[in-house]
Order: C-alpha cells, then sequence, then structure tokens
C-alpha cells in the first residue's frame, strides 16, 4: 500500500470516529462554557467589568517541589517612581481601609521581559483574599490563569480572580487583582505572583506577548482584627425551590466574607434563558440571584465580588465578599434578590438589554442641597459642588434600595452634550453609615448651562422569604 | 448543518458568547487529541483545555484573521499543556497514568483512535499533532523540538502501522 493511500484511509477513519470525550474532559469544557461571561455589551450602568473565574474545582494532582522553576529569563529588575498608588488609585473599600490602617505591603519589584515592564506594587492578604496592586504601562491587558498565577511556599494554588485597572496621571495605569482562596494560608509566607501573557496596544493593535513575569515577595497575613464563626449546622433558609445554607462568616479589616451553599432552580441559570430556542428579535427575561448583606441598622454593605464552586447536581459553594464593618454589630442579615434583566436577541445571534435607559436632566440648582429622583430605587441629593481648575468635586449622598448603583447613575453634562464623569474609584465615601460620597470629576471650565444627567434606577425583587439573620456573637 | 466558521469567528470576535461555544465544540476532539500528544492524563488534557476554553475568550479580539481560529485555538491549547509538563517536571509521581497503549482488548469494531493509542508514544505525538491537531511538519518539529526529518519518518512510519492495521481489522483479518 502507498503512504498515500495510508494517509488517506487515517483522515477518513479520524473524520468519521464518533465525537466522544471522557466523561472528565466533557464536564470541565461544560463547566468552562457554563463560567464564560457574556460580552461587556450586558454590563450594568456604571460598575466595572469583573472577571470571576471560578474554576476551583480544579485539582492539581501531587505536591509541587519548592524552588522550581527560576525566573530567570531575559528580567530586570529595577525600582521605580510611584510605588504604593497602585491601591490608591484602584482598591475597592476594603482595599482603601487596609492602605490607611497601614495593613497593606508595599513591594515595589519590577519585572521587565519582551519590553513590557511590571511593577508589583502592594499585596494584602487576610485570610480570605489576596488582593495585589500593579504599575504598567497603559492599555496593556494581563492574562492570569485561575491555577497557574498564585504560588505560596513553592506550591501553586487554584484560585477566583477578580481585577479592575484605571489610568494613572502620571501616565502608567494601575491594576489590582484579587485572588479568591479555598485554603487558608500560613501567617507568614513566600508569595510568586506570575504570569506569561499580556496583551498590549501597539500602533493602534492589540497584541499578545508570551513572556514571563515573576514576581516573589514575603507576606504576612492579617492576624489582627480578624473574626471567624463557624455555623454547623449551617443556617438554612428555603424557598420556592432556592435553598441557602450558610456555613461561616469572617470578619476582618480588609473584607467581609459570607460562605454559603445555594441550591436554586434552573430558572435563575443567568444563560438559560438565552439558550433556549429564541428566534431573533424575541425578547427574554434573564434572572440571576444577588445576595445583599446588611448591619443592624440596614445598611447595604458594599459588595466587593466573590467566588463559586459546584458540580452540576450538588450545591454550589458561595463565598460572598462585602467592605468590612466594625466588631460592634452584633448581627448581620443576609437577604437573596432576584436580578431580573430583559434581554433581545439580534441578528448576530447575540443578545443586548432591552430596557432604553431613562435619564432626567436637571439645571444645576441655586442651593443646596439639592434632591432628585432616580426612580422606584430611590433620590439623591447633591450636597455642593465645587468647580476647580483642575478637578470638579461633587458631595452627594443616595438613598435607596440600590444605593451601589444609584452612586453612579449620574453625570454633568453641559449643553454641547459632553459629558463628565466618574467611576467608582474617583469617589471617596463619607460615612460608613449613610451612602454619602464626594466624587472628583474632570474640570469644567464653562459652567453656564451644565445640567444634572440622572439615570432612573430600578430596584430589584426582595426574595423576603429567604432573608436571614446571622448572629456574630 | 455545517458550521459557519469564518462567520461564527468574526461574531466570537465581536463578543458573541454562542458563537465562541459553537466553534469550540466543533474543535472539542481536536483539542483533546492534541492535548493527548503531550500530556498522559484525561484529567491534565481537561485542565488545560478548560484553560484554553476561558483564555482563548478573554483574547478572542486578538484573533486577527477569523480563518485561522482553530490554528489559534490549538496553539493555546499547546502552550498550556507545556505549562502543565512545566509544572509537572516538579510533581512526584505516585502511580503511572495513561496506559491505553496495552490495551489487550478484542478489535470488534475499529477505531482509528484506539490504534492511535496502540502506538508507541514517540509515533503517537507527531500522529495527534498531525491529523488532529493539523499542524505542519514544520511546526510539529518545533514544538517537539525534533528535526524535521524525524517528524516525516515517524510520520512515515505511524502511517505504516495504522493504515495496515485498520485495513486488516476492517477486512476482519484480526489482529496482526
Amino acid at each position: 500500500m502507498s503512504e498515500q493511500h495510508w494517509d488517506h484511509t487515517i483522515r477518513n477513519a479520524i473524520h468519521q470516529a464518533p465525537d466522544e470525550l471522557p466523561s472528565v474532559v466533557r464536564e470541565k469544557l461544560e463547566e468552562a462554557y457554563r463560567q464564560l461571561p457574556e460580552s461587556t455589551r450586558y454590563s450594568r450602568v456604571g460598575k466595572p467589568a469583573i472577571w470571576i473565574c471560578a474554576s476551583l474545582v480544579i485539582l492539581l494532582a501531587g505536591t509541587f517541589a519548592l524552588g522550581f522553576i527560576s525566573p530567570a529569563m531575559a528580567q530586570v529588575l529595577r525600582q521605580l517612581p510611584g510605588i504604593g498608588s497602585a491601591f490608591h488609585a484602584v482598591g475597592d473599600a476594603g482595599v482603601q481601609k487596609v492602605m490607611e490602617d497601614g495593613l497593606a505591603t508595599s513591594v515595589g519589584q519590577t519585572v521587565e521581559d519582551k519590553g513590557v515592564a511590571v511593577t508589583l506594587d502592594q499585596v494584602v492578604y487576610d485570610g480570605t483574599r489576596i488582593s495585589i496592586g500593579l504599575l504598567h504601562e497603559r492599555n496593556l491587558s494581563i492574562n492570569l490563569t485561575p491555577s497557574g498565577s498564585i504560588r505560596v511556599d513553592g506550591r501553586f494554588l487554584n484560585t477566583g480572580i477578580g481585577g479592575a485597572s484605571k489610568d494613572l496621571p502620571d501616565g502608567r495605569s494601575a491594576s489590582v487583582f484579587t485572588f479568591s482562596l479555598d485554603e487558608p494560608l500560613p501567617d507568614q509566607f513566600k508569595l510568586e505572583f506570575h504570569f506569561q501573557e499580556v496583551t498590549v496596544l501597539r500602533e493602534g493593535k492589540p497584541r499578545t506577548i508570551d513572556g514571563n513575569w515573576w514576581f516573589e515577595t514575603p507576606v504576612r497575613t492579617i492576624k489582627e482584627g480578624v473574626r471567624e464563626k463557624k455555623f454547623d449546622p449551617p443556617l438554612i433558609r428555603e424557598f420556592d425551590g432556592i435553598r441557602i445554607a450558610v456555613t461561616g462568616v469572617t470578619l476582618t479589616p480588609l473584607t467581609t466574607q459570607i460562605a454559603f451553599d445555594l441550591v436554586k432552580p434552573d430558572r435563575y441559570d443567568p444563560f438559560m434563558a438565552m439558550k433556549d430556542n429564541v428566534s431573533i428579535g424575541d425578547m427574554v427575561i434573564r434572572s440571576e440571584l444577588d445576595f445583599q448583606l446588611l448591619d443592624p441598622k440596614g445598611v447595604i454593605l458594599e459588595p466587593l465580588g466573590g467566588s463559586g464552586h459546584g458540580k452540576h447536581g450538588e450545591p454550589e459553594h458561595i463565598d460572598r465578599r462585602f467592605a468590612p464593618i466594625s466588631f460592634n454589630n452584633d448581627e448581620l442579615i443576609l437577604r437573596v434578590v432576584n436580578r431580573e434583566s430583559k434581554m433581545t436577541k439580534e441578528s448576530d445571534n447575540s443578545f443586548i438589554g432591552a430596557e432604553q435607559p431613562v435619564i432626567k436632566y436637571y439645571a444645576l440648582p441655586d442651593q443646596y442641597p439639592y434632591t432628585v429622583s432616580q426612580g422606584e430605587a430611590g433620590s439623591i441629593t447633591f450636597i455642593n459642588m465645587t468647580f476647580e481648575d483642575g478637578q470638579t468635586r461633587v458631595e452627594y449622598e443616595v438613598r435607596g434600595s440600590e444605593p451601589y448603583t444609584q452612586d453612579s447613575a449620574w453625570w454633568l453634562e453641559d449643553d454641547r452634550g459632553e459629558q463628565y464623569r466618574f467611576d467608582r474609584y474617583d469617589q471617596t465615601r463619607l460615612q460608613d453609615d449613610a451612602y454619602v460620597y464626594r466624587a472628583k470629576l474632570p474640570a469644567i471650565s464653562q459652567q453656564s448651562n451644565l445640567k444634572i444627567a440622572v439615570l432612573d434606577v430600578k430596584p430589584q425583587k426582595l426574595i423576603d422569604e429567604l432573608e436571614l439573620v446571622i448572629p456574630l456573637e | 448543518m455545517a458550521l459557519d466558521w469564518n462567520g461564527d469567528a468574526s461574531r466570537a470576535r465581536k463578543g458573541d458568547k454562542d458563537a465562541f461555544v459553537r466553534l469550540m465544540r466543533a474543535l472539542e476532539v481536536s483539542m483533546y487529541q492534541t492535548a493527548r500528544a503531550f500530556l498522559r492524563s484525561d484529567a491534565d488534557c481537561a485542565d488545560a483545555m478548560q484553560e484554553t476554553v476561558l483564555r482563548a475568550y478573554r483574547s478572542i479580539r486578538s484573533l486577527r484573521e477569523p480563518g485561522y481560529f482553530k490554528t489559534w485555538v490549538i496553539r493555546i491549547l499547546i502552550n498550556e499543556c507545556k505549562r502543565t509538563l512545566q509544572l509537572k517536571r516538579n510533581v512526584v509521581a505516585l502511580t503511572v497514568g495513561y496506559d491505553a497503549g496495552v490495551s489487550e482488548a478484542g478489535y470488534d469494531r475499529v477505531e482509528m483512535r484506539d490504534l492511535v493509542d496502540q502506538l508507541e508514544d514517540s509515533l503517537r505525538g507527531v500522529v495527534l499533532l498531525y491529523y488532529y491537531g493539523e499542524l505542519t511538519v514544520k511546526e510539529i518539529s518545533e514544538e517537539l523540538e525534533l528535526p524535521e526529518g524525524t517528524v516525516k519518518s515517524r510520520l512515515h512510519r505511524a502511517r505504516e502501522i495504522l493504515g495496515t492495521k485498520h485495513d486488516w481489522q476492517s477486512k476482519g483479518a484480526g489482529r496482526p
């Protein structure tokens, strides 16, 4: 027989072979497909897109030996100015607090490979999450892997990853990545943070660069001011096919974390509505369960992300993080809400939001405070506005059921239609027991005909039957 | 219905998750077989493939030419496999994994995949990358750090074995 014949035979046989995969592969792929986030077109108004790669179920076999792989590629270590600014620029409420308390570790290690320099600026770990602050050039996207980015005392950890970036005034950008862990770390440990791929904008085009950026620093776990409470048996609420079982709560200077197991009907799978046979132009309602944590005074704690993992047919284990609170509280309240959004199927088979935002415009007031409606969710009160050469400062308070949407659901707009906006890292919360903020907007040279634009915010559906009081005593 | 590769790749680049998943589903077998050219256990292949799906989705906008979607994904997968291998070098192996090549089962139904599994390692990897991963001889030589001549001779040897076995089994001649 000729080799050409055999080549043809092999190709034919491969082509006709059934598309079967081992079950472990099938499960991992289905899990990956389920976890893919929707396009950023579906992001909620005013909130940064956050990647949560919840692939904590990946288990690496074996034990990794200490000291493996030297980052001895073409790397240069050097110091750069501006150290200590990443957490300040783009840290969440908890990160900002530990910064103020002096609990974050400053590192200042820069690694350069393939012409891309990244500085590991700051690190903090409190038993619930590792947050890492980086400084780098603008328009740089760092591609992390859930099971290969963090090594502690020589052992890679599986993590969930969230992150945010912001441009700095000095021409660089800051990024803060938060890693959710499913196992406690020692009081002191050697942290290695690693990535092998970045995407940069070169001559207007994104370009992926493979390299080796490997950082190493000692980290001390925050131990002071940490309180952990386990519930065995768990605190359980059940209603309408939803079962929530709270297994623990952890209070630290960085985080308030609630751990619970969740069983929910398929109708709360946010992708389920979009998987069915939907015709182009049809509208579907996407439902997703979300969770609020309140202090005893009824103040909703700022949500800071979280992670989850589970297998099909078993309860999903979820860790949800919120802003830190003081120890003085004797209980917390967990609420479950149903976040519904109407989506329409486009001709290219994608789904986009079907509801048009309602924007109302108001002239700048002569007197403060000045209160306007934000629709059914509540209202916003402008306390004062200061127009300076370099920036615009606005103090305001929101009241209502969706404070962490309402707080960024407004902007200033001039008569040419130019909008002056801010993001969550340009705002400072001024009171712990109320949603009072100071926001920094860009400088506005001409204030005549300036308007306040306010979005209507719809309240989410609270599932009262699932409300659960978590005792802290 | 035939998959619209270019159309779906273009839609995926624009953020259409369904199009992306359709493409990935069409590539699953190729990905699995490619992963097996490097990794010994199905669990490792599963991890590498899962990571590939996530990485590809995150960086889909960096895909410049939709027609190269498969090549692009396979390249990401190979990098993932190599990364896994790099980690595994430091693992104290307690058991020997993957042992499909010594099956003594009969041949009631001839599957090319079974025959490939029976090849010795040096041939199996080359076959998997060439036929499932659709890499060229030059690309295989780069990935496996082998001279092109070695890749060609291994392919020749593998074709000879596979073709002969397949023909014999298909004709019911029993095991060679």
